[in-house]
């Protein structure tokens, strides 16, 4: 290895990078048009959502909660009187949200026992989620006025700390998934792009244009090439995730809950499984366009479906189960989701960033086996 | 310098085998310019690529430079120069960034390179164009600029691997006599390989390469002394036949040359196809009459093939008339497909269909059908001597006879116009031969044949030449015409090289340098 040449070569590619539209596309623009297409998605203002309110019987107490609800000017509310209407009506789809008050709503409220029951349709499951947020933050700033003997708690909105308990039931859709589960889930698809995609594309090409052909021909050795297009490639990787965790957490408030350190450094550990992986495919093919097949195949796509991004592991079949725990972006999926919206879980953490590990040492021995200096 | 013994190399498995080398043994001297010449497919870019150890032999062995091309690849790499026939140049990096890389690569000192590549700058005439990006050089300069590449480390050995294909003669003149001065003033070896035989007079060895074996090795003369005997003064070409099959063919002759009445069947006028601001083909005009033998000549991106497509319909022209038969060509589209046949320089028939599927499925699409099909492929199979391929799967023949199915199969509907692009380039010299004596019976027959070719021996076989540059016509006329207008110049080869320059500025420029090197080499 000599540094010189690793350094020509990491020019040469530096250059080739910025010259080239596509990784430019690929690496900046394709996390701002991702995240502002979902992060629109999340951050919609739900108007007029048809609410269903039951009430059992008139008391001071539904009148003041459906009054709220009604001034409020984000629900379209109507009142019945018995649980099965309210069942009819969301089957029906002419409400998508049904409130249940309890019977002797204004007894428990001087007990201050107030359990409350919220059956959201979720079908489609971040608005159904956002519904169910905004009926909570309604119902906190009504509960003191329903228990008005306690003094407002300053600190708001705990609700269960003022005796009064919500339950919620997500029709349809058990699982649901937190909207928030989709910052996540788009940086993982753009390292993986820019990791696997992008890397195995720009190497193809050179075998494509002969262009190792002539360098193999020259003292520079494999592992040079291999090193200064993973650098470089890396750089363009951590640009993208850098602008997909600051428009997620600044623009659209994705709680960043662990140590970002920690973050980017598993970030960075997957980054090198996918450059490793992309390396790995284009040096079999040799060709471009079966190289972005065989990366879309076998990393872009179970980044998608295996990974705990769109669909919950634990509701596939033990087989889809099983073949999951070979597809690396389940581990990041899992470690960015507890790293963003959870926190620093230190088992969870090591279990996936050692498995990542794993992953990045056997794909990039694999990689240099295949890149020998020969055709 | 270089020594091959016994070498064997086999790609594929089982059935799909394919010897690309076999039992190739042979010696090269320093300081002298080897040609590696065969057809396509004979192997020569295998041998290259274990010359440059980048290939391990299957049996025998390779030694350059004294070292074992196996066991010290590495080694090997670090002092010859290779330019392999993709150039490898990096398209998106300007010419000096690329001469850069590679001077970075070999680690040569600043100080080094600072004499060295503008010398090597101006002896390839690439100096003005230093910030231009590779991707948009011409085909010629990117040559010369992946020479450059090559040789900025001073190697011992330079390797290249048809340093010449698809440029036009003027280039290829160029590239051959820049190797000369390299080898003369660097004290350099060079091995390059080419399809074209008539390069092999550049060369002071010839290496003959047909179907991965070595046929003879020698200097151009005693190669040509091989056809002594067959036939006069033989050509290179000859003594390559005779060595394939020990015999040389009869020389062609048109039987019923043109007649000046022939009716005339396409004429153009004032032909123009522009794509956006670009001029590719600019105010063309030509007649071609029944019975005709019309040679388009000119450079990659002369505007030949666009001019082509034109003609077939397949491209509206800006402006100017293409009248076939006397009628616009836009009206009588069918009619002048149905009686058209077209080769095109790509092999574009269904590789996994077996020949005779290819001849049934261009026959019926050209609407010959039943019995007459069938009496059209025996015809085919005869002609073209494809009769012991008929079931053999399209991708499996070799190069001569890929090219000779597709002219069968646009044969097949008698068509009585026929084009043929570039048709026979990368052939070896028997299919070229049994292809222009078919061309040749056409034409006697009364079809009108338009062609293009980068060989200046098929140009002989044409009744008229139209060379082109830039999209313009800057000489038209019989082989003879076309050596006056050139200055009596003694080849048409030469012709077309004076008339090329003389037409353009620039290339002029380029033209007196190349004397220039010529001189300086000599």
């Amino acid at each position: 290895m000599s540094p010189s040449r690793i350094f020509a070569l990491m020019g040469k590619e530096f250059r080739q990078l910025v010259r080239d539209p596509l990784s430019i596309a690929l690496g900046i623009l394709l996390p701002v048009v991702l995240l502002l297409i979902c992060g629109y998605g999340m951050s919609t203002d739900i108007r007029n959502i048809k609410m269903a309110v039951v009430v059992p019987e008139p008391s001071r107490e539904a009148s003041l909660i459906i009054s709220r609800f009604q001034s409020n000017g984000f629900f379209d509310s109507v009142t019945v009187h018995s649980t099965q209407e309210a069942e009819e009506l969301l089957h029906r789809h002419v409400v998508d949200v049904c409130l249940f008050l309890p019977h002797d709503l204004a007894k428990k409220c001087r007990e201050r026992d107030v359990e409350l029951l919220v059956a959201v349709n979720a079908s489609n499951p971040s608005p159904a989620f956002l519904k169910k947020g905004y009926i909570e933050t309604v119902l906190a700033g009504v509960a003191p006025q329903l228990l008005s003997e306690t003094p407002p708690d300053p600190s708001g909105s705990q609700l269960s700390g003022m005796g009064f308990t919500i339950h919620s039931r997500q029709w349809f859709n058990e699982e649901n998934r937190s909207a928030y589960s989709i910052v996540p889930g788009i940086i993982v698809i753009i390292l993986t792009i820019i990791g696997a995609l992008l890397t195995s594309m720009v190497m193809a090409r050179e075998y494509e244009q002969g262009n190792l052909e002539s360098m193999f021909v020259t003292p520079m050795r494999s592992s040079e090439i291999l090193l200064a297009k993973m650098t470089v490639n890396f750089g363009l990787g951590m640009v993208g995730l850098g602008i997909s965790l600051f428009i997620g957490c600044v623009l659209f408030g994705v709680p960043m809950r662990g140590n970002p350190f920690i973050l980017i450094g598993g970030s960075c550990i997957y980054l090198i499984v996918s450059l490793c992986i992309g390396l790995l495919i284009s040096s079999l093919t040799k060709n471009q366009f079966l190289a972005v097949s065989g990366t879309i195949i076998t990393t872009f796509l179970p980044s998608y479906i295996l990974s705990g991004f769109l669909f919950e592991i634990k509701s596939m079949p033990p087989f889809l189960q099983l073949l999951t725990n070979f597809v690396p972006a389940r581990y990041y999926v899992d470690f960015l989701q507890t790293s963003l919206l959870v926190g620093d879980v230190w088992p969870n953490i090591l279990k996936n960033l050692t498995a990542l590990t794993l992953f990045a040492v056997l794909f990039f021995i694999l990689a240099k086996v295949k890149n020998p200096k020969r055709l | 310098m270089i020594e091959c013994r016994d070498l064997t190399k086999t790609f594929g498995f089982g059935k799909e085998k394919l010897k690309a080398l076999d039992g190739v043994s042979f010696r090269i001297a320093p300081g002298q310019i080897a040609g590696l010449l065969g057809p396509d497919g004979a192997g020569k870019t295998t041998l290259m690529r274990h010359l440059c150890g980048l290939l391990r032999p299957d049996s025998g062995s390779v030694s350059v430079l004294g070292l074992d091309s196996v066991r010290e690849s590495a080694k090997i790499q670090n002092q010859v120069g290779y330019v392999p026939q993709k150039f490898g140049l990096y398209e998106n990096l300007t010419v000096a960034e690329n001469i850069q890389l590679y001077a970075s690569l070999h680690g040569i000192p600043k100080s080094d390179l600072a004499q060295r590549v503008p010398r090597l700058l101006k002896i390839t005439l690439l100096e003005r164009f230093t910030e231009r990006m590779a991707g948009k050089l011409s085909g010629g300069m990117k040559q010369k600029l992946a020479l450059i590449c090559a040789l900025i480390s001073r190697p011992r050995l330079m390797l290249l691997d048809e340093p010449t294909v698809g440029v036009d003669v003027l280039a290829r003149r160029e590239m051959w006599l820049i190797l000369r001065r390299i080898v003369e003033e660097e004290n350099m070896t060079v091995v390059a390989s080419t399809a074209y035989l008539d390069e092999a007079d550049y060369c002071d060895q010839t290496l003959i390469l047909f179907e991965g074996r070595l046929l003879a090795q020698g200097t151009p003369e005693e190669i040509r002394k091989k056809a002594e005997g067959l036939t006069e003064s033989p050509t290179f070409e000859e003594a390559f036949q005779a060595l394939i099959c020990g015999s040389v063919p009869q020389r062609l002759v048109r039987k019923n040359p043109v007649r000046e009445d022939a009716p005339v069947r396409i004429r153009v006028e004032n032909l123009v196809q522009r794509f956006g601001n670009f001029t590719a083909v600019d105010q063309i005009s030509f007649k071609i009459r029944s019975g005709e033998i019309f040679g388009l000549l000119g450079a990659n991106g002369a505007g030949k093939t666009t001019t082509f497509r034109m003609l077939c319909g397949l491209n509206r022209p800006t402006e100017g008339q293409i009248e076939v038969d006397g009628k616009p060509l836009t009206q009588n589209l069918e009619k002048m497909r149905a009686q058209t046949g077209y080769v095109a320089q790509k092999f574009s028939l269904y590789g996994d269909l077996s020949v005779r599927q290819n001849m049934e499925f261009y026959g019926g699409a050209y609407g010959v059908r039943g019995k007459l099909l069938q009496e059209r492929i025996a015809w085919a199979m005869d002609a073209f001597q494809l009769g012991p391929f008929a079931r053999m799967n399209a991708e499996k023949l070799s190069m001569g006879f890929k090219r000779r199915l597709a002219m069968a199969c646009a044969l097949l509907h008698e068509p009585s116009i026929v084009f043929l692009d570039e048709a026979t380039s990368g052939t070896d010299p028997i299919s070229r031969h049994e292809f222009w004596k078919r061309i040749l019976e056409l034409a006697d027959s009364g079809v009108a044949v338009i062609i293009t070719t980068h060989f200046m021996d098929e140009a002989q076989y044409c009744d008229r030449i139209l060379i082109m540059r830039d999209g313009r016509s800057i000489a038209v006329g019989s082989a003879e015409e076309i050596r006056k207008l050139g200055g009596n110049a003694e080849t048409l080869e030469d012709a077309f090289v004076a008339l090329v320059s003389d037409d353009h500025p620039e290339t002029q420029t380029e033209t007196h340098s190349v004397s220039a090197v010529q001189e300086d080499g000599k």
